[in-house]
């Protein structure tokens, strides 16, 4: 299967800034290879231990393939390809959110480097969700609020504390390895509450975006 | 990081154009003098039919290219001193992406234009038809000014209320940012440009309807009273060259599975990108 989002946002290539370029992040994998998040039990943890107990949900992942992001800007067209095992294809069913997240040492990160909620992609993922537990497998085109955000959910959630300032956190120590240098993406259109915060985990940013799935074409 | 909840420079140019435009009505500005190459990109997820083809949740990718000469200023009629900019000079093409089964089709000269009304943030793509049709993103999503005067769509942009959410794409928020209430934007966002003449990013929530959206009934619980899909196609198609080109929003506010999922929250959105290019040599 092949996994596109494409966003209008600022974002950093080797060093170089880029602003309101066309940033397209694809990640190619085998869906026979999406899996649930195991706790280290073994056990299957469902994505509604940060909300509702009342409310069933589960993560998908796919992180077993290849991630390439091409950045247009100025009519010019940038070609990353990204190394292996940073980006994974993700879908929380609970809290409605769909997207590429990022491993680090300091732990997942589900809405960096780009990640969409509300709008269809929520709808997809929840409503359908509900209906249908194989949502990375079928193809599917949505809509929603695009999120670059290390720290996500930054003004907390259940259990998620957030960030200390209920803002994202600055994404400049969180460089993906690519083949033509180090990638940075930013957040630059944002919605705050009077004290500073984000206005909340969905509309703080007011970015959107497209995010599709399509069968792989070899 | 914190925006002021102001911009001063739209602020200050709107005062002016006000004292400018008082008695005058309808006025067009003459534009900027230097013309640079400019493609507008709206991007969403739409319904409809291409020739033939009929589409449901589709990638839908609008583009005109043209030059920021031919941006053209005119007085908006819903917001007093605010301005209307338009380019319809350019060619213009659509992609519709069904799930991997690509059409991509140019209109017809003058067929669509780009059009944002910086009084109430709507943004989009504007035809004959209605100047929120094939797109606009960020109407407000229930009947205005009533249910029983509701005529058209989009007349006005979506409404923050003093406790509710706050805008949900910077197309509404500039326009909020201009009536200072609860939100702040970053300074990235308050410094977007209006003009259509420099490179900016207006986003929300997306209708695509030539005609009214249906009412959501008593039986919808909390979502009674607020728009749900587009009421009916288009009185004629928009000319490619890929046959006639209708959109008709099946989405719109129609989800309303539980309080935490209400409709319009989980419709679909979109963008529009404007992109000055480099000159060609």
């Amino acid at each position: 299967m092949t996994y596109k989002g494409v966003v209008i946002t600022d974002v950093s290539l080797d060093n170089q800034k880029y602003h309101n370029a066309t940033v397209t992040m694809i990640f190619e994998g085998d869906s026979a290879d999406i899996k649930e998040p195991r706790d280290s039990n073994g056990n299957v943890i469902p994505s509604s231990w940060c909300t509702k107990p009342s409310q069933t949900g589960w993560f998908w992942i796919l992180s077993k393939g290849s991630a390439t992001v091409t950045i247009e800007s100025g009519d010019k067209l940038h070609i990353a390809h990204l190394a292996p095992d940073q980006v994974f294809v993700a879908l929380d069913q609970c809290n409605g959110g769909i997207g590429f997240g990022s491993m680090w040492p300091s732990g997942v990160e589900p809405a960096y480097p780009l990640a969409f909620t509300l709008g269809t992609a929520e709808e997809m993922t929840f409503v359908e969700g509900l209906r249908n537990l194989n949502q990375l497998k079928n193809p599917v085109s949505v809509t929603g609020v695009a999120w670059s955000c290390v720290g996500y959910p930054p003004t907390g959630a259940a259990q998620l504390q957030g960030t200390q300032d209920g803002r994202c956190t600055n994404p400049d120590n969180f460089p993906l390895n690519t083949d033509v240098g180090k990638l940075i993406m930013y957040q630059p259109y944002e919605s705050y509450y009077v004290d500073g915060s984000l206005q909340d985990n969905h509309n703080g940013s007011l970015n959107h975006g497209t995010f599709s799935v399509r069968a792989r074409r070899d | 990081m914190m925006g002021n909840g102001m911009k001063p420079t739209s602020q200050a140019f709107r005062t002016g154009a006000s004292g400018l435009l008082a008695g005058i009505g309808l006025l067009l500005f003459s534009s900027p003098a230097t013309a640079e190459p400019v493609v507008y990109t709206l991007r969403t997820v739409s319904d409809g039919k291409i020739g033939n083809h009929h589409f449901k949740e589709a990638l839908v990718t609008i583009t005109l290219r043209g030059n920021t000469d031919t941006v053209e200023q005119t007085s908006s009629a819903q917001v007093s001193g605010a301005l209307v900019y338009t380019n319809r000079i350019g060619r213009a093409t659509v992609t519709v992406d069904d799930n991997g089964d690509v059409t991509t089709a140019a209109f017809a000269p003058g067929e669509v234009w780009v059009r944002y009304d910086t009084g109430i943030g709507v943004a989009g793509f504007a035809s004959e038809i209605s100047p929120n049709y094939p797109f606009a993103l960020n109407c407000i999503n229930s009947p205005y000014p009533s249910a029983a005067a509701y005529a058209k769509d989009c007349t006005q942009g979506s409404l923050v209320a003093a406790n509710g959410w706050g805008p949900d794409g910077t197309s509404g928020s500039l326009a909020v940012l201009s009536s200072p209430g609860n939100y702040l934007a970053s300074t990235e966002t308050t410094a977007l440009p209006q003009s259509l003449a420099e490179s900016t990013l207006l986003s929300g929530t997306a209708h695509a309807c030539a005609d009214v959206y249906t009412i959501a009934p008593v039986a919808y619980g909390f979502l009674a009273g607020f728009l749900l899909v587009c009421k009916s196609d288009a009185p004629r198609g928009l000319k490619t060259d890929h046959g006639d080109l209708y959109f008709k929003d099946a989405q719109g506010g129609s989800a309303q599975q539980s309080p935490d999922f209400p409709g319009w929250d989980v419709a679909n959105t979109g963008t529009l990108n404007v992109e000055i290019l480099p000159r060609s040599e």
